[in-house]
């Protein structure tokens, strides 16, 4: 009974140590800039946003993988990338299964959302908009692009099955030789509500000016 | 072991992993990589 306690504790313990050193790796990497090999990451920061024209996208031939981001959720993670006929595409598997249902949120949040997302390629960020294609002759060439690349990781039959899905990473509509978003959307902020802050600021001011008279007053008092 | 000594070993193991991995990039870096060898040598 004792031995079996002890062999049952130890493995128990064999285990944990595994277990709490994934859990805590994966909570670590949550708010990085960036995923791991294994952990996905947070908000895509550093490099510079590339901003002007369409580059020639087929210098991702020779790149394994890259960086992608959606907007929301911010979380990040590393992709393959296939080039066809100058587009550029990313996919995501297994989405018909059990396991896909488990670990391809962000195929589904992309699919869902609004698809807005950032990539980050030998440390340049782009902004782009996540369109899904299931179907079209452009998957061959997308499976052909997949297969030379990685060895048919996405076949046209599993996209059109849905067992693959497959987004373009389109250009933003109107954005891509333009600033980033997130600055160039922001809307103005109208003449009334900034009088308005100036006049809380006034007032926050004052009172504060006021109170530490008061104060001041009373220490002087208590010295006398 | 009794099972109170038991599970303040398993807390203690568990803050003393966490802590190592936190604040000892070299030990992240080996677990990582230790999986990675692990995932590549197992799956598919």
């Amino acid at each position: 009974m004792s031995l079996r306690r002890t062999v049952l504790q130890t493995i128990g313990i064999i285990l944990l140590i595994p277990s709490v050193a994934i859990l805590t790796l994966r909570y670590e990497y949550r708010d990085h800039d960036g995923p791991s090999i294994l952990f996905p990451g947070g908000e895509l920061i550093s490099g510079e946003l590339h901003t002007g024209p369409e580059p020639d996208w087929r210098f991702t031939q020779n790149v394994p993988t890259i960086e992608l981001q959606l907007q929301n959720p911010t979380n990040s993670r590393l992709i393959w990338i296939h080039e066809s006929d100058g587009k550029i595409y990313v996919g995501s598997g297994y989405m018909n299964s059990i396991l896909g249902g488990l670990w391809k949120h962000w195929a589904v949040q992309a699919d869902a959302g609004n698809g807005l997302a950032v990539m980050r390629i030998n440390g340049v960020r782009y902004e782009r908009q996540l369109v899904r294609i299931n179907s079209g002759d452009v998957l061959d060439g997308i499976a052909a692009a997949s297969s030379a690349k990685y060895g048919g990781a996405a076949s046209r039959q599993a996209i059109e099955s849905g067992d693959t899905w497959i987004f373009e990473l389109a250009p933003r509509a109107g954005q891509s030789m333009q600033e980033p978003p997130a600055e160039s959307m922001k809307a103005p902020i109208p003449n009334e509500l900034i009088s308005n802050e100036k006049l809380v600021n006034e007032k926050l001011v004052n009172e504060k000016l006021a109170n530490e008279k008061i104060v001041n007053e009373e220490q002087d008092g208590e010295e006398k | 072991m009794t099972t109170k000594n038991y599970f303040i070993l398993c807390a203690a193991l568990s803050a003393v992993t966490s802590l190592l991995v936190l604040y000892v990039p070299p030990v992240a870096r080996a677990i990582e990589l230790g999986l990675l060898l692990f995932l590549s040598t197992n799956a598919g």
